[in-house]
């Protein structure tokens, strides 16, 4: 194999790839990315047999040919040489020679045998999707996916279409995040759980892309994405998400809006005195139209902190897992946000105010 | 029948010493054969990838391999199958009292491609005097499902565990065999169904879908009354399935011949297999039904309390869960046990009022319900169409009432009590042979709730 190509390209190809190249104990071959040329472009591979990826670039082909390279290596070589040089890559036997006006490399490069293939998109759904929409609905609920496999299909971003809105869902079994985006589209998409690894990096290769569309391709077992460049398939979780719309409570035993940004400002002081349970305490007392947090911890000592806020309904004493919510914080859009309380051992609710696309439920914790 | 479990390890050793350590590990772990097939050998795989390598790469040494451990084996083909051995939920115990409390996602979870929930099972299920017959019967099909009782029809009021039975069946033939494509409907989804299929144009599709299956689950069956269409879908289906050994399992709140507009040719069908019934629990089972649920909410409550709550909601076992649960909650809201008296007035709270009924209401709805003139009723004719209903209300008022029978006699005309004697002894006579009066007194004595 012989190529030549510019540093820009190449490293941008090689920096979608390469994470997911991780270390492999068992097939050392996956820790390398799959160099392969076709007329005149150049095709980067990379999988971990849960994720795959596929970049391709424009490149002047002398020789034809399919080579296996560990994947930080290259990267790092390719990213440390000046841009704007032109790059000769070439293969012979067991290396590849990566020359510049100025410098070569030599890297040893595995057999591609055992590189596995990566599975094309699925033919049975596809649709596109405004780039912008989809990151909007991953990134507003995966940080509540959860990160364990016990139960696999809470580890994953739960889609679903509700008419003209792509419905995106991700619980831990202790809070859940719900958010509702327009979808241009097609209303039809296919109920699927991504897991929440993957979702993280098809955004961060969504973001770095310029196109503003991408073509999602879905069947039971597989999804696909393809923006501008890029392809890339992800395993989907078999599984049943739960019906989580029944435990959503239909009342209101305790209304409080506050500003965010007191909120925000409240929890962050909070986060100074709270034990490693993370706990702090809500007292509302709708009387004395008083919203009172506390936090304390042994070894550095206790706060208590009022906001101001509107209150509506009966008085609670009620604790929380602070990092909860200050997750949540980042993805409600609103200046000031609803928490709906239902009473003691039930979930709280948190929304925008006058945004009803984005919903978060916490559980209380124990005394 | 080859142990397909036992052919794959064998087949795992061969393959394991002429390929490379790290595709084995890599490639075959997690595999497992899904399912035989007439020479077919359908191998588990957890991933696409798994899917196109092992069918690029492997191929050939698979079938060869297989194919020199039994003969019949014809050809390989890939699924990917999810993997169940590893939902074990041990974590409770770990979990320190200071973590969040969670989200009780645990109740809804409803497997989409059969719709069984997984929470209905046989372990679940509290067995007492009552429905002892249709449990039976549920076990039967259990171990030979689409053999004896096809179909399995079950009856029985609401909240008496009906939908609980059949969804155990359900799972626990799922449970049994990965392959076995168990369904569970409910009349009314079916309907949908049958209809939405009509107006798209896609009536093959429909019967496709549900022939497809070798377990079919049919809820509430009563509500296709009058709905022709849907009924003779239903029959087509069923005797496609029938004929094919599937098993069928129906549900519905009467008996099958009783369903008013259930056509007739469905009706025998019905009658073909197992007709039970699941009556209103007995005391006994109410207090089982009642101890199981508390074990399962974690709930310790006295011995006293159970009876006293078993004793004081008599309905089906939905109200006697809503009231252990507003109990629970409660008694988890005051922190401390609960007595007699808070479990009292909790349950006053909880308890339908009951209404007294005068024996003229008694008298109003029975020739309501015969649409026969009140005032019949008082007269001394003898008429057929009157005597039988003035015969039910002497038999009501005694039975549910307990109005003495010189008081019952004075109420309807001053008639003598030996005929007011007659006549109930009348009625629980017929009542032991007829089974359309038994379902008539059934809904008298529901209109009179």
């Amino acid at each position: 194999m012989e190529l030549e190509c510019g540093q820009p390209e190449l490293l941008k190809a090689i920096s979608h790839t390469e994470r997911i190249a991780g270390t492999n104990p068992t097939l050392p071959v996956l820790t390398c990315l799959l160099l392969e040329t076709k007329k005149n472009e150049l095709f980067i591979r990379s999988t971990n047999l849960d994720i795959g990826v596929e970049s391709k670039i424009p490149a002047l082909i002398k020789k034809e040919g399919v080579v296996a390279v560990p994947a930080s290596i290259f990267y790092n070589t390719i990213q440390n040489i000046s841009p704007h040089t032109k790059i000769t890559v070439t293969s012979s036997n067991e290396n590849i020679t990566v020359k510049t006006p100025t410098s070569i490399s030599t890297i040893k490069s595995f057999s591609v045998e055992d590189f596995p293939t990566i599975p094309p998109a699925p033919q049975e759904y596809s649709t596109i999707f405004q780039k912008k929409h989809f990151i909007e609905g991953i990134t507003s609920v995966v940080y509540s996916a959860s990160n364990t496999t016990i139960k696999p299909e809470l580890s994953g971003v739960y889609i679903y279409p509700d008419g003209k809105n792509t419905i995106f869902v991700a619980t831990d079994s202790f809070r859940l995040a719900e958010k509702s985006v327009v979808n241009t589209g097609d209303s039809n998409f296919p109920q699927s759980i991504i897991p929440y690894k993957n979702t993280l990096e098809v955004i961060r290769i969504l973001e770095a892309s310029d196109d503003d569309e991408v073509e999602i391709k879905i069947n039971e077992n597989q999804i696909s994405f393809s923006i501008g460049r890029v392809y890339i398939t992800s395993r989907l979780i078999n599984g049943s998400f739960p019906d989580y719309k029944q435990i959503i409570p239909p009342s209101k035993k305790t209304e409080v809006i506050v500003l965010k940004d007191d909120f925000a400002r409240v929890l962050k002081k909070l986060s100074i005195f709270t034990d490693s349970f993370n706990q702090i305490t809500f007292i509302i007392d709708p009387k004395k139209k008083e919203v009172r947090l506390n936090a304390q911890s042994n070894n550095v000592g206790e706060t208590k902190d009022g906001i101001d806020a509107s209150i509506s309904g009966d008085e609670l004493d009620i604790r929380f897992n602070l990092k909860y919510l200050v997750d949540v914080l980042p993805h409600i859009h609103s200046d000031s946000i609803a928490l709906v309380f239902n009473g003691p051992g039930k979930p709280l609710v948190i929304r925008g105010v006058s945004d009803d696309s984005f919903l978060y439920l916490v559980m209380p914790m124990n005394k | 029948m080859i142990d397909t479990k036992e052919l794959w390890e064998n087949a795992l050793v061969e393959v394991e010493l002429s390929i490379s350590k790290a595709n084995f590990s890599t490639w075959f772990k997690n595999t497992h054969i899904a399912k035989m097939d007439s020479g077919i050998v359908y191998i588990g795989v957890p991933n696409q990838f798994a899917k196109d390598w092992l069918a690029e790469k492997f191929h050939k040494m698979i079938l060869k391999t297989l194919r020199g451990l039994a003969e019949e084996v014809r050809g390989v083909e890939y699924v990917i199958t999810r993997d169940d051995k590893k939902r074990e939920r041990e974590r409770r115990d770990t979990r320190s009292q200071f973590t969040s409390n969670e989200l009780p996602l645990e109740n809804f979870y409803i497997n989409k491609n059969d719709n069984l929930n997984p929470r209905y099972t046989f372990d679940t299920f509290v067995i007492g005097a009552f429905n002892q017959l249709a449990h039976a019967a549920a076990q039967a099909v259990t171990q030979k499902p689409g053999i004896v009782y096809n179909p399995l029809f079950i009856y029985g009021s609401t909240g008496h565990g009906k939908t609980h039975l059949i969804q155990a069946i359900g799972n626990h033939l799922k449970k049994q065999s990965d392959s076995r494509k168990v369904f569970y409907v409910t009349s009314e989804r079916f309907t949908i169904d049958y209809i939405t299929s009509m107006q798209e144009g896609k009536g093959n599709s429909f019967k496709e879908k549900y022939r497809q299956y070798d377990v079919l689950i049919m809820d509430d069956i009563q509500f296709l009354a009058t709905k022709e269409k849907t009924q003779e879908e239903l029959f087509h289906l069923f005797n496609a399935l029938y004929d094919n050994n599937k098993q069928i399992i129906f549900s519905s709140d009467i008996n099958p011949n009783q369903i008013p507009g259930l056509e007739d040719r469905l009706k025998s069908r019905f009658n073909a297999g197992m007709i039970a019934d699941i009556p209103e629990p007995d005391p006994e089972s109410r207090i089982a039904i009642l101890r199981t649920k508390a074990a399962q909410n974690n709930f310790i409550i006295p011995e006293e309390i159970i009876e006293y709550i078993a004793g004081e909601v008599q309905g089906n076992i939905r109200e006697l869960e809503g009231a252990l649960n507003s109990l629970i909650c409660q008694s988890q809201l005051k922190g401390k046990v609960l007595n007699q008296n808070e479990v009292r007035d909790i349950l006053k709270n909880n308890a339908k009022p009951k209404k007294n009924v005068s024996p003229k209401e008694v008298i109003k709805r029975v020739s309501d319900f015969y649409e026969i003139d009140e005032q019949s009723i008082y007269e001394k004719t003898r008429k057929k169409e009157v005597v039988k209903p003035r015969q039910l209300i002497m038999y009501i008022l005694r039975e549910d009432f307990s109005i003495s029978y010189p008081s019952i006699g004075e109420k309807l005309g001053g008639r003598d009590h030996t005929t007011v004697i007659h006549s109930c002894e009348k009625i629980k006579n017929d009542l032991k042979n007829d089974q359309i009066l038994v379902q008539e007194v059934e809904q008298i004595r529901s209109l009179l709730k």
